[in-house]
This record gives structure tokens, sequence and C-alpha cells, in this order.
């Protein structure tokens, strides 16, 4: 551009850019992906928000209608919320893009599943795999989506987090029923499609009632049974 | 609408009441621990304590939503949304890490973005901006950040070049990506791109100088 400016290239402010708001597409999910992999850039991006806070007094109050508390606690009463998830896509109109690459990963599974011969751990599984019957999406607090799992009727349980942890620390996969503790479903690799195999006595805590999270442990995974770390992504268990 | 429109006059307001006597500083910290120890609450799942966080936060969490979404009825559905997070996660919270105002406009900025975004993507024509309608809705006190960082920022954003300030602005309050900016503006996207990058440079150094 025809500026006199001093600084040639742009230099990389990834960070700030997500915490402004402007990136969209490929760029926002590599900012979201790089906040949860990268310690350092988390921080920069939180010092960001604090530093643009201030904006949010340009932005008038406006009282929300009395309806919506209502509302609110009403989604909270509703058993586990397990509103199916197509149905909340409905309401958000626009989510149908998330809708159909949510699809798009778990018909990519089952065609895997499909092609590959039976391993081992599958031993009890009849010929044909069985459809995933429950699906979970996992996201970060103030992120998008950070993992996706879906649960077959034999306990087969699929989860792909995206890039994060490291350090030699370990991610870990945690049920959480509803009302009860979290329970170690084993560790995760992230950025890698995982396939757990949960065992019978486990298999009815996985029901639309529970919630998945996964945590940054120890290497090896958490000492104490019960996550010591920060819970870095969690999600709700939907049947499909 | 021009990202240069209507933004001067706030920066000017903003300014001007940026020196704060102490009886209303300490106000506002009380209000802002007040908060953080509502959302510690809400983490061991007391509704009440929801309540009490939806009550001082709602209608400036709607006026974020309601900005960036330019729809009353999607800006409910994602506030609503917000709220249900706020129940769900506030476990996750962290006063180290953020004021609680930073945490929860964060959650309603990100929603609203993600909604925005995906909207657009799915009918593949650009969200019109909303002029949310300003109620008399009484801004809660622990609304507004400490004056002395406002203060800062806006003398910051007064000391860049006007149209990256002014495109950081309406980048932050109306949620738009870069492409939509370029096109508000009719420049090219890479002259967006810089003008906020270099204006986002300039405003770190402004305010780690000072």
């Amino acid at each position: 551009m025809a500026d006199s400016d001093p600084i040639g290239e742009d230099p990389d402010m990834a960070a700030a850019e997500l915490a402004l708001g402007v990136l969209d597409g490929p760029e926002r999910a590599e900012a979201l992906r790089r906040m949860l992999a990268d310690p350092a850039f988390a921080r920069e991006v939180d010092g960001w928000r604090e530093r643009l806070a201030p904006l949010i007094d340009e932005i008038a109050a406006v009282s929300p209608p009395d309806s919506l508390w209502p509302r609110i606690a009403g989604a909270l009463d509703r058993t586990g919320d397990t509103a199916p998830l197509e149905r909340r896509v409905a309401r958000w109109r626009g989510l149908a893009v998330g809708a159909s690459a949510l699809a798009a990963v778990l018909l990519g599974w089952i065609a895997i599943d499909l092609r590959r011969p039976p391993e081992t751990v599958f031993v009890e599984r009849p010929v044909l795999p069985a459809a995933p019957t429950r699906v979970a999406q996992l996201a970060a607090a103030d992120a998008g989506p950070m993992a996706i799992a879906a649960v077959t009727a034999n306990g087969a349980l699929k989860i792909s987090p995206w890039p994060m942890a490291g350090g030699g620390k370990s991610a870990e996969l945690w049920v959480i029923p509803a009302g009860g503790k979290p329970v170690s479903l084993g560790l995760v690799q992230p950025g890698h499609v995982n396939t757990l195999t949960i065992s019978a006595e486990l298999r009815p805590l996985l029901d639309g009632a529970a919630t998945l999270a996964i945590s940054i442990e120890p290497a090896g995974g958490s000492p104490t049974g019960q996550p010591t770390g920060p819970v870095v992504a969690t999600g709700r268990m939907t049947s499909i | 609408m021009r990202v240069t429109d209507g933004v001067e006059s706030h920066a000017k307001r903003a300014n001007q009441g940026a020196v704060s006597d102490p009886r209303t500083i300490r106000a506002k910290t009380e209000a802002r621990a007040a908060l953080t120890a509502a959302l510690a609450r809400v983490a061991s799942g007391d509704r009440g304590a929801l309540r009490q966080v939806y009550d001082s936060t709602s209608a400036k969490l709607f006026g974020i939503v309601l900005r960036i979404c330019g729809e009353r009825e999607a800006a409910e559905d994602v506030l609503q949304e917000v709220y249900v997070t706020v129940w769900r996660r506030a476990a996750g919270y962290d006063p180290e890490r953020a004021s609680p105002v930073t945490w929860l406009a964060t959650i309603a900025r990100n929603r609203a973005i993600d909604w925005r975004r995906a909207r657009r993507h799915a009918e593949g024509a650009p969200v019109e901006e909303a002029e949310a309608i300003a109620d008399e809705a009484p801004l809660a006190p622990d609304l507004i950040e400490a004056r002395q960082d406002a203060a800062r920022l806006y003398g910051c954003l007064d000391e860049i070049e006007s149209r990256q300030s002014a495109a950081i602005r309406a980048a932050f309050i109306g949620g738009a990506t870069y492409a939509e900016l370029a096109t508000r503006e009719s420049v090219p996207l890479g002259t967006m791109k810089s003008w906020i990058r270099r204006g986002l440079l300039r405003l770190r150094e402004c305010l780690d100088r000072g």
C-alpha cells in the first residue's frame, strides 16, 4: 500500500485479531487452535481482550425481554439439556453448516470403520459396526469447538480432539454423569481420531445427561483419579 | 454505514468521563468483587447466583449481542446460550486471567460472532449491522470497567491514525470480519488488514508505554 510506513511486513497479530473478532474461516480456526496449543499465545489473547474491554462502554445496554430469564431457567431445568442437536441447530438457523460438518465427520468415521478389518478390541462387536447413537461436541469456554465425540451402542467411543496440550502433558477424557463426579475414560491423543473401548460397567454413565470433558494432566494422566489440571473443553452428550 | 461514522463522539464522551472520584472507583471495585464472587457460586451450582449475574449483566450483554447479530430474535437465542454457557463454564473462570466483565463479554461476543459467521456462510449475504436502540436500562456500575483503563485506551486510539482506530472500533463493536469491513470502506482486503494490524500494533506500543 502507499503508506509511508516504517514497518515493511505486517507483523503476526493473530492474538489481537482473534480478540478483536475480525478473523473468519480457516484463519479463525487456526487462531482458536493456537489458543489451546500454546499457553503464551492464549495469554496474549487474554491480554488483548483486557486491552480492548473498555470499548464495550461504547455499546448501549438494552434490556432483554422479561421472558428471557424463564427461558434460560427452563433450559437449565431440561433434563441434561438434551435438546436434539437438529432442533438446536434449527433454532440457530445458520449453524446448519456446523451440523453438516459434524455429520460429515461422523459419516467419515463410519466409512473408515466399514473399510477397516475388525480390530482385536472390537471382538465383541457385530460384523457391521454399530452407528453412533450419541454424539457430543466439546468446546472451550471462550473458544469454538475443540473435539467431536461419538459413542456407539456397543461401547466404542471415538473422539477427535484438536491439537492441544504438549510439553510433556497428557490430555485426559472424563465423563461426568448428571450430578456425579468425573470418571476417567482414559488418555486421548490430540490431533488424532482416538477410539476408546468403554467397559460395560462405565457404559451406562454415557447417557444423554452426561457431560464429556478433557483436562490437561501430568504425563500419564491424573495422579488422583479426578481432574487436576485445567479443563480445556466440555460438551453434553446428545442422542441421535 | 461507514466505519468512521458516529464513533468520534463516543470516544470524546468516554474520554471526558475518564476521571472518576475515589468513591466511584471503590464502588466499582466492590461491584467487580461481588460479580467475581457470584461467578464462583455459579461454579458450585448456585442458580440464585446465576440470577444475580444475569440481573447485573444481561442488559449490557444483550446490547453487545444485539449489535453483532442485528436481529432481536436471534440475539435473544444467543443471549440464552450465553448464560447457559456461563452456567456450565463458570468453574473455568479464572479471576487472575480476566476481569469478570471481560470474561462475560468475551463469551457474549464469541457466541454472537459464531452466529453471525455461520449465518453469513449459510446465506451468502452479509449481515446488516443493527443500530441497537438504546433504552433506559440502567448501566450496572460493575459493567463499567475502571475508567483509568478506558482513558488510556481512548488516549491511545486518538494517537493512531483515525481510519485505523475507526476500523478497530467498528470491528470490535459490530463483530465484522476483515472482508466485511473492506467492502464497507471500499478498500482492498489487504489494505483493511494492514490498517487494523498496524493500528493494533501501535495501540499496544502506546498502551505498554503508558
